[in-house]
């Protein structure tokens, strides 16, 4: 049997289970909503346009918070990996900041933001930069030093060191740094959205569970996880790019 | 014409085209999505703040609590409160005044209650010894009402489990027995009752407490307020026009509410736009039983008065 078939057995029995359950009053629909009222819920919200400006609203802060993210934690990650002293003596300040939750920074980004992209990025930048960070410093660490003392021997400037040395040798651990905090930058991105941002799909789940639409709940909460499954895959292709071609 | 000479001329016809309200000044208002807030959506979309030069803008804040900080922040100019955000964060040295009254209880015609289960047969706060209550926020001013009636009629509130249960899942903690009761807020109050979840026999406990107490109210940075003197007076009085439209004119009403609350309902609080020190002298009493807050605070600096 066509294993796509099989793999759909589960879900498609557990979904007309749920149906028929509501249907006959045997499931609370004021606590469950009915799957057909879940996908009509989700239809007219991507019908009006309020799903697809949510959509890109969390989609905005999240890929901006991941690129900042990204761009610092290769910065710093470079940077402490040449500079071993200065990684030593920053060593348990950033162990400390690496501890705290990013969420836990959503008050003060309140505070010195205020609503809107910047803050709920500012926050995605935060919970991304770690994973990329511990991943470029492991890599920075283990460039042979032979090639750096060439390097130095033919008096490389820094970009040019940073460019066909440096960068070269950690790519593909960046990539899979890059990996983990893509998985980040959405949940944190929506938290931010459920806790206090006015803006995106986790603005628009807290408005549903407010305002008692139990069906465009599960509706943003099934969107939801398609955009993860579909940001999961994209992190998947990056597999190729830090994986070496053979000749 | 020489390229120079249009680049100008198109510059200043677009500029001439450009919408008046980017010659207005902004004003965003923020709430959570509640009916006691529907003066200040009519007042938004009938036009009343634009004629008083302000480019309005309405934001749901489905959390009360982030209301200040966004104020503080600059990102809305006034924001809904309750005497029990504003007074802690008074205490603790934060800049937020009250600009304009929300609503007020009046006896008769509660828009917040006790609703309890209707297997427990409750008549009195005597009954409620011993079982589980469900309001809509630890010490926000549903709570503290509540325990100042439990003390008031000689129940001791330490007898009493407070559990924090959101509004919009007070209907499956009743059902599900997981609450014994709840203090809800309409429309979910009415929802409780008319779908034989609840029954309100125990008494209207903030009417017998608190009968004339503000229960919201307009707030504002005090510096933003200080500067902008001129837009609180046009929020004020957009407020008192919108009120008696109102009563006038519900359906219409409602309509514009719509927009902004994904719900609607026919009650109608009780709406109150002044705001005087002394109606804080209450809660600021009842805060301090409560241990809210820890001082004696000046009701005098908590309302803004121009000069």
């Amino acid at each position: 049997m066509n294993s796509h078939l099989i793999s759909a057995i589960v879900p498609v029995s557990l979904l007309s289970g749920w149906e028929l359950g509501s249907a006959v009053g045997a499931i609370d629909e004021t606590t469950f909503s009915r799957p057909s009222a879940i996908l009509r819920a989700g239809a007219i919200a991507a019908a009006d346009g309020s799903l697809v400006t949510a959509t890109y609203q969390t989609l905005e802060a999240a890929s901006l918070g991941l690129f900042a993210g990204t761009l610092i934690g290769v910065t710093l990650g470079i940077f402490l990996g040449l500079q071993r002293l200065v990684e030593l003596a920053s060593r348990p300040t950033l162990e400390m900041l690496r501890a705290i939750p990013a969420i836990a920074f959503t008050p003060l980004a309140l505070l010195i933001f205020g609503f809107g992209l910047t803050m709920e990025s500012t926050i995605v930048a935060y919970a991304t930069c770690w994973p990329v960070m511990i991943a470029t410093l492991a890599a920075t660490r283990r460039i042979e030093p032979r090639l750096l003392e060439v390097a130095a021997t033919l008096e490389m400037t820094a970009i040019e060191r940073l460019w066909t040395i440096i960068i070269p040798a950690v790519f593909g651990r960046v990539v899979v740094g890059l990996r983990i905090a893509i998985g980040f930058a959405l949940v944190v991105a929506v938290t931010v959205e459920i806790l206090v941002n006015p803006r995106g799909l986790g603005y628009a789940l807290i408005l549903a569970q407010q305002t008692f639409r139990t069906d465009l709940m599960y509706a943003l909460i099934v969107w939801l996880a398609v955009l993860g499954m579909i940001a999961g895959a994209l992190s998947s292709q990056l597999d190729r790019l830090s994986v070496p071609r053979s000749s | 014409m020489k390229p120079g000479y249009t680049t100008v001329a198109a510059i200043a016809a677009l500029i001439g085209t450009m919408p008046s309200a980017l010659a207005q000044e902004p004003l965003n208002i923020g709430f959570p999505p509640s009916i006691d807030m529907l003066p200040a959506i009519v007042a938004h979309e009938s036009g009343c703040l634009a004629e008083a030069g302000y480019a309005s803008s309405l934001t749901v804040i489905p959390i009360a609590t982030n209301v200040p900080p966004a104020l503080l922040s600059g990102s809305l100019q006034i924001g809904m409160s309750t005497p029990t955000i504003l007074l802690p964060a008074v205490e603790n040295g934060v800049d937020l005044v009250a600009v304009a009254g929300a609503t007020i209880m009046q006896a008769g015609n509660e828009g917040i209650s006790l609703v309890t289960r209707p297997d427990l047969k409750i008549t009195g706060p005597e009954q409620l010894k011993g079982l589980k209550v469900g309001v809509p926020g630890i010490m926000s001013v549903a709570d503290l009402v509540f325990r100042k009636w439990l003390t008031q009629t000689g129940v001791d509130p330490n007898e009493v489990t407070f559990i924090e249960v959101p509004l919009p899942r007070m209907a499956e903690m009743m059902k599900s027995s997981t609450v014994d009761a709840v203090v809800a807020i309409q429309p979910v109050l009415g929802g409780l009752v008319a779908g034989g979840i609840a029954e309100r026999n125990a008494g209207e406990f903030f009417s017998y407490a608190a009968d004339g107490a503000i229960m919201a109210f307009w707030s504002a940075s005090g510096a933003w307020a200080k500067d902008h003197p001129e837009a609180v007076a046009a929020f004020r009085t957009c407020l008192e026009e919108s009120i008696p439209w109102i009563i006038e004119n519900r359906d219409a009403a409602n309509e514009m509410g719509a927009k902004h609350l994904p719900f609607t309902t026919n009650f109608t609080p009780d709406w109150r736009t002044e705001i005087l020190p002394g109606d804080f002298d209450y809660y600021v009493s009842i805060s301090r039983e409560f241990d809210l807050v820890r001082s004696d605070i000046d009701t005098g600096e908590l309302v803004f008065a121009a000069e």
